[in-house]
């Protein structure tokens, strides 16, 4: 033991770690900046203080224990995880219109933050198990077993309801999915399901709000005509399984599968339209044109690119953005901070962080690419997706590249609960690239 | 699997860069290529161009007495913050009782209005609710406040025709005046003074920034351009006499003219019934404004200038004038009254058998026949021609708006418009001031300064001087202008006042108009109406040295000398005899009520005269 351990401290990522803690910097610095003007708020970037030297002290466990020890505890956490997800439903406060948190006294806890890192380490190990079985990894009965597990805690997510965060657990099944070679028919399948059954809610939201030609208007809003639709696609998908049955042809499975998703999707899209408020609906509709709403869901927006817009080369300065110093800029310490930092840092501060997240992304990239070991090599990529789809959506958003969906910046959003899983997910690469070479 | 998956890292490897890419290229087109844009809208979020209000000029009686100044109000804001809790709905429940506003009316206003816009909640409210307000910050934070000024009319109802009253600009007036830098919300005169000197009074804006942070809570200020405001306009009115006027006729519906005969200068123009213009800056409720406008006694009508009326017998003086140039009618013939004057089949009365009488006579009684003769020896187009010659069928030219000009009727108007040729019978109508013709309260005044000045009167005005509001220097002042000027016989005006002197010592105004202050000469009037008659009095006075000119009319006040003569001779000896307002009232009642048991005795009442 002592001796594996030698070995493996010389192997201690200095990369991971550097980035990992200039950007927990950059982030403490500028909550202090978006909260300097609020008296209520003035401990926020000390609370984000103790939470990081809590979670470097605390992650010491993933330097000292091989990480494939957690792999083998992964079911037990799974199992964890969902009982806590089960009780926030239940028990859990709600905090912008999201059942997400639970309180142990004065401390809140987002159950579904840590859960990401358990969801990755569950998946690793759970495909890993199969890893010399590579006919069942790619078979339908190992797709829908994988996808049955991830779905729990997503519906449970869901139910909360907590779309963003629901949006980065499918991300992170999507992204290990592809790289442990499921069946690409039924990703496919997925991503045809997921954007038709989005757009419908979408466009039904954005019509209601122009005035458009009264027969389009009836095509678009009776379900009667999605039902038939979708019983064609589904008709049709049964022909062209008839044809593949007969002549095994590798284009007619794919057309099955096609025009089974597209039935699927038209039904799924008239649930959604129901099952979204009013607000999340809304959000998309900002996501298309921001001035739909201005001092509602689009006023954020538009703060947010003028905060970006007017930061120039070299930013206002430090303390000296106007939109977020003046209380424009909602939210800029946590989904809007990247908002405040081009706003006081420009487009070199921008491209400075976005220079930090590729490195450590790509250094991410890399150990897997290094790594041996399944499990290992399937919870660095788990990590990676984590960290990149959700970076992705937060600098999307705020951007205007994308919809609003509220997911925080990894390690800059103010916020212990997603602070400590980020720092935890970190360790843990950094334990897997450690212990890279021990049996 | 190990080099699958190695490919498949490639490929994301691919789509972060890709990803990359995309976010830097979006960061370059907001920061670098719109960031001029985006610089401009950063400042427009914080820094707000504002207008800073100009006072609007006061207006002063001719002793520099403030009729209209502007008294500074509170008004209440409420700013919509992000707190929609329990909270808030307490307050809105505490400052719904406080201001008196129904609890959904107030829901109403808040609802629709952006975060952190502020909605006015409600103006003009007392300072003791904005202390109570202040005093307890901590229960309405979205409360703010601020200062504005609105109109106060010192003498309410008795100046309400005459300076009018002002309000928020309509449609219909910035249509006609956007080009003249008037704006949405702007305060603008809406009658009399205020109307017609608006852009006078008005000032010129100013403009400052106001830096807001997100919650709308102030930051900086910084002024632009200083307002300038309004100047100050000083009238030629009396406000003891127009106050005094107005009490005096306050329960009929009529007009009193007071005039320095020497200039023009107007001392007091009354009409009532009126309105407290105070109602209009406090803010009037739609149901009131409405019932004002509906009340059929319309007190909204600045009667002495814009009411026409029959002239009646004043009408005697133009007559004599006319007569007495033409020479159809001399001092000393005498004409038979037979209490009427038959006319081809029809029968033109008198108010009595007055008789033979001669001209002094027929002043001093106000007999018809006499004047009768007189209209049928003119003819009409004499009558006419001395008519518009002194005065009568066009505007004086006073400058107030909503003047109108009354009417002399000629054939040619009778043949257009009725198509009815011109008979006798019309000419002895307008010989005695009724039928077709109408004159306007103000007319008839400027015909008794005419006769008092002997041959000439002036344009009448309001306006005296205009004074710069910051140096109180006068910027320019109104001189008098000669309106009629006529060289007639001195003989001419020794007759008429005369004979106006014997209306007041012995004749028709006997009863009524005699003043023991000063020596006055008049003219009682009975226009017949279809209702009760219009009584009328005109005077001027002192008789030796005249100055003043006074003409009140009551509409429907019956016979001439009982109603108007007593107002008339109050408001001389208010001015000659230091009478006091309260006395003369008092006196004023005491001789209504002799009369009438004079008038009963006399089998008077009912008659016309």
């Amino acid at each position: 033991m002592k001796k594996e351990n030698k070995i493996s401290i010389k192997y201690f990522d200095p990369i991971l770690i550097l980035t990992m803690l200039s950007l927990i910097f950059i982030g403490i610095l500028f909550i202090y900046s978006g909260t300097r003007n609020i008296q209520s708020l003035h401990n926020k970037y000390i609370n984000q203080l103790f939470f990081t030297l809590f979670g470097l002290l605390t992650s010491f466990v993933f330097i000292f224990f091989n990480y494939k020890k957690i792999g083998d505890i992964s079911f037990v956490l799974y199992i964890l995880l969902n009982i806590l997800l089960l009780f926030t439903i239940v028990f859990g406060k709600r905090i912008h219109g999201a059942k997400s948190w639970i309180k142990f006294g004065s401390i809140g806890f987002q159950p579904s933050e840590l859960g990401k890192l358990i969801f990755i380490i569950f998946l690793a190990k759970f495909i890993s198990l199969y890893e010399k079985d590579k006919k069942y990894l790619s078979s339908f009965k190992f797709f829908i077993t994988t996808g049955f597990l991830a779905l729990i805690p997503a519906i449970f997510i869901v139910v909360q309801p907590d779309f963003g965060t629901m949006f980065i657990y499918f991300l992170i099944f999507i992204f290990l999915a592809f790289y442990s070679n499921m069946n690409t028919e039924f990703l496919l399948s997925i991503l045809i399901i997921i954007i038709i059954g989005a757009t419908i809610p979408t466009l039904r939201a954005y019509y209601n709000t122009i005035d458009i030609y009264i027969k389009i208007k009836n095509i678009i809003y009776s379900n009667i005509y999605f039902y038939f639709l979708s019983m064609i696609f589904f008709i049709s998908s049964i022909i062209f399984l008839i044809i593949f049955l007969k002549f095994q042809s590798k284009t007619m499975k794919i057309l099955t599968f096609v025009f089974a998703s597209l039935g699927i999707s038209f039904l799924l899209g008239i649930f959604l339209d129901s099952y979204f408020a009013d607000y999340q609906k809304q959000r998309l509709l900002v996501f298309i044109n921001p001035n739909f709403d201005k001092l509602g869901a689009g006023y954020n927006i538009i703060q947010s690119k003028i905060a970006i817009g007017s930061g120039g080369l070299f930013g206002k300065g430090l303390f000296k953005g106007t939109q977020s110093q003046f209380g424009f800029l909602p939210e800029r310490t946590t989904d809007f901070i990247f908002s405040l930092i081009c706003e006081e840092t420009g487009f070199l501060g921008s491209f400075i962080l976005l220079s930090i997240y590729s490195l450590m992304l790509g250094r991410l990239l890399w150990i897997a690419f290094k790594v041996k070991d399944l499990f290992g090599k399937l919870v660095t990529l788990g990590v990676f997706s984590y960290f990149f789809s959700q970076s992705t959506l937060n600098i999307g958003m705020t951007i205007g590249l994308m919809p609003i969906t509220g997911v925080p910046l990894p390690f800059v959003s103010a916020g212990g609960s997603s602070l400590l899983t980020s720092i935890y997910s970190i360790m843990l690469v950094n334990s897997v690239y450690m212990y890279r070479y021990s049996a | 699997m190990n080099e699958e998956i190695r490919k498949k890292i490639y490929i994301t490897g691919l789509l972060f860069i890709i990803i990359i890419v995309i976010f830097i290229i979006k960061l370059f087109t907001l920061q670098i290529v719109s960031n001029y844009k985006y610089i401009l809208r950063s400042i427009s979020n914080i820094e707000n161009k504002v207008e800073i209000k100009p006072l609007r000029g006061e207006i002063l009686d001719r002793n520099g007495i403030k009729l209209v100044e502007n008294k500074p109000v509170f008004n209440i804001y409420f700013v919509k913050q992000k707190d929609t809790s329990r909270r808030l709905q307490e307050e809105i429940f505490l400052l719904s009782k406080i201001l008196d506003i129904s609890y959904k009316k107030f829901y109403k206003k808040i609802q629709n209005i952006g975060m952190y816009n502020e909605v006015l909640l409600k103006s003009n409210i007392e300072f003791d609710t904005l202390s109570y307000i202040l005093s307890n910050y901590d229960k309405f934070p979205d409360i703010r406040w601020k200062e504005s000024y609105i109109r106060h009319y010192t003498y309410n109802e008795a100046f309400f025709h005459l300076i009018g009253y002002v309000g928020e600009i309509n449609r219909k007036e910035l249509t006609l005046l956007h080009l003249k830098n008037y704006e949405v919300g702007d305060i603008i005169g809406k009658m009399g003074i205020e109307k017609k000197y608006d852009s006078i009074l008005r000032g010129i804006k100013g403009e400052k920034i106001l830096k807001n942070n997100a919650k709308g809570q102030l930051i900086n200020e910084i002024i632009l351009k200083n307002p300038i405001p309004g100047k100050t306009l000083k009238l030629t009115i009396d406000r003891y006499l127009q106050y005094a006027a107005y009490q005096l006729i306050k329960d009929f519906r009529g007009s009193v003219v007071i005039q320095n005969i020497k200039t023009g200068e107007i001392l007091a123009l009354v009409s009532s019934p009126s309105v407290d213009p105070n109602l209009f800056s406090e803010g009037l409720s739609k149901e009131l404004f409405l019932k004002l406008l509906n009340n059929p006694s319309n007190p909204f009508l600045f009667r002495p200038i814009s009411a026409e009326y029959p002239a009646s017998s004043i009408f005697k003086l133009l007559m004599t004038i006319a007569g007495l140039k033409e020479g159809v009618i001399n001092l000393k013939e005498k004409i038979l009254c037979k209490g009427q004057l038959e006319l081809g089949d029809r029968v033109f009365k008198c108010t009595e058998r007055h008789g033979y009488e001669n001209l002094l006579d027929a002043i001093r009684d106000s007999c018809n026949v006499y004047f009768y003769n007189v209209g049928l020896r003119l003819g009409i187009r004499n009558i006419d021609k001395y008519a518009k010659e002194l005065g009568f069928g066009s505007k004086t030219g006073i400058d107030i708006p909503n003047e109108n000009s009354g009417f002399v009727p000629t054939p040619e108007w009778k043949i257009n418009k009725l198509h009815e040729p011109w008979y006798d019978g019309d000419t002895l109508n307008v010989s005695i001031g009724q039928g077709y013709l109408l004159v306007t309260v103000l007319q008839i005044n400027e015909l008794t300064s005419l006769i008092a000045n002997r041959g000439h009167n002036f344009i009448p005005h309001v306006i005296k001087e205009i004074i710069d509001s910051n140096t109180k220097k006068t910027i320019s002042f109104v001189k008098p202008e000669l309106k009629t000027n006529v060289f007639f016989e001195p003989d001419i005006w020794d007759t008429l006042i005369k004979g106006m002197i014997a209306v007041v010592n012995e004749g028709t105004a006997k009863i009524g108009g005699v003043t023991t202050a000063v020596k006055i000469a008049g003219k009682t009037g009975t226009a017949e109406n279809f209702g009760e008659d219009h009584s009328w009095f005109t005077a001027f006075g002192p008789v030796d040295n005249p100055e003043i000119a006074i003409t009140v009319m009551i509409e429907n006040g019956g016979y001439g000398a009982s109603v108007a003569a007593p107002i008339v001779a109050t408001l001389f000896e208010i001015i000659y005899g230091n009478k006091s307002l309260e006395k003369a009232k008092r006196d004023l009642e005491k001789a209504r009520y002799k009369k009438y048991i004079q008038l009963l005795k006399e089998g008077k009442i009912g008659h016309h005269h």
